[in-house]
């Protein structure tokens, strides 16, 4: 008995969030049974957020500013853009130029590059303007915990391509979650670890492995917070009010 | 009346109208032009929505339709006929196995290639943030256009990137010049 195929507009609402819950949860364990399935709605994933990417790009500049609708400074505002182009690109190369450090175990061989990608995102934060984009059953949980997106980009770690979202909260706490894209890979459950003031979490689901990284937060706030993101990469949708109530519930001082 | 109010809520989502700009007009210039054009058009409003959603699908809708405007003065029409163009190999997509990371530059030259009524939809969605509904309202079609053009949008991109090499971009060519 063959089963019938599930139809593109209903696979882009998913990965839109558009389903409702019962749909996606329906979609969701079809995916994790059928890999044919789970592989096209990795793709589109992926080209979704490389499209909302695009406002981040370099020839999607930031746009004049608001208070200046005459256009007598245009041609050296593009010079700045240009400018500020040349500089991103160079910080781009330099960051695959210089060498990594080599990792001590296997688990680090996977995980440091995220770390590095964290720390390097931080110490930049404060120069950093973005007005980023992320799906909206992620902001919408990233919220609740209290914490707000201000970093969504495509970024490499060691020679694998991820989506890097930042985000910031009270008390400077800076929490990074990257999503990569693991084909074939199955299901994997939450993993933490602490090192220090260091937070690591991981886990991978329906074809996409994640890990979340954050420095000098409460550990229990992270491990709830980490649980939270799990269960929502489960479904791909808004989660429900109980998740909410209890993320508000776990916030935490960082600790820095 | 545009307000302070209106000019915050603004800078909370400017770089996505940018970016919207942007993918219409695929030309970084005439992008800044439409921007400020929009914006100089919505502090001239005798009536600005007073709620902060509304005003946002307000500020989206009123650039689009100062790029219609702009495209139907140079008289090219032939740019909002192209609906059909890209999505001949959905079968090829969604059929393929195999995955493939995506990568950035060649999604942003692809999204470039595809017609208008494609870049338009995705970027409202992927790039503007909206939700169907909010799209649908947006570009005054039922709920379900919105469902089938993004879906045959992200297919014809998928198209496009599995074709293989495409051509350099205007936005790319105006800023070597510069």
């Amino acid at each position: 008995m063959t089963v019938a195929p599930v139809p593109d507009s209903t696979l882009n609402a998913y990965v839109d969030g558009e389903l409702s819950s019962h749909e996606a949860a329906a979609l969701a364990h079809r995916a994790a049974h059928d890999p044919g399935v789970a592989a096209r709605i990795a793709q589109l994933h992926h080209i979704k957020a490389a499209v909302g990417a695009l406002a981040d790009d370099l020839d999607f500049a930031d746009p004049p500013e608001f208070s200046r609708p005459s256009r007598a400074l245009r041609w050296p505002r593009r010079a700045l853009f240009a400018v500020a182009a040349v500089l991103v690109l160079a910080l781009g190369v330099a960051r695959v130029l210089v060498p990594q450090t080599g990792p001590d175990t296997a688990v680090e061989t996977a995980r440091s590059p995220l770390v590095e990608g964290h720390d390097s995102w931080s110490a930049a934060f404060e120069r950093s303007h973005d007005v980023p984009v992320a799906p909206e059953w992620l902001e919408g949980l990233m919220t609740a915990t209290g914490l707000t997106l201000v970093h969504a980009a495509p970024s490499v770690a060691g020679t694998d391509r991820v989506m890097h979202y930042a985000f910031v909260g009270a008390n400077d706490c800076r929490l990074s979650l990257f999503e990569h894209l693991m084909p074939g890979e199955v299901d994997m459950a939450l993993s933490v670890e602490f090192e220090g003031a260091l937070s690591t979490a991981r886990w991978q689901m329906h074809g996409f492995g994640y890990t979340m990284v954050a420095r000098d937060m409460d550990r229990a706030r992270f491990t709830t917070i980490a649980a939270a993101v799990l269960d929502v990469t489960r479904i791909r949708a808004p989660v429900g009010e109980a998740i909410v109530a209890s993320l508000r519930a776990a916030r935490q001082r960082c600790t820095v | 009346m545009f307000k302070d109010q209106h000019h915050e809520w603004l800078r909370g989502f400017r770089r996505n109208l940018f970016g919207y700009a942007c993918a219409l007009t695929t030309d970084t210039a005439r992008a800044e032009d439409l921007y400020q054009d929009a914006l100089v058009r919505a502090m001239a409003a005798r009536s600005v929505p007073a709620e902060q959603i509304s005003f946002r699908v307000w500020m989206f809708r009123l650039l689009r339709n100062l790029w219609i405007d702009s495209l139907r003065a140079r008289k090219r029409r032939i740019a909002l006929m192209d609906e059909q163009a890209g999505v001949d190999c959905d079968d090829r997509f969604t059929t393929g196995g195999e995955e493939r990371v995506v990568n950035q530059m060649a999604v942003r030259q692809a999204f470039m290639q595809l017609s208008k009524d494609h870049r338009d939809v995705l970027a409202l969605v992927d790039i503007g943030g909206f939700s169907y509904d909010e799209a649908a309202t947006l570009l005054d079609v039922p709920r379900g256009t919105i469902m089938s053009r993004v879906s045959r949008a992200r297919s014809a991109l998928a198209c496009q990137l599995a074709e293989g090499p495409v051509v350099g971009l205007p936005l790319t060519t105006r800023r070597r010049a510069l």
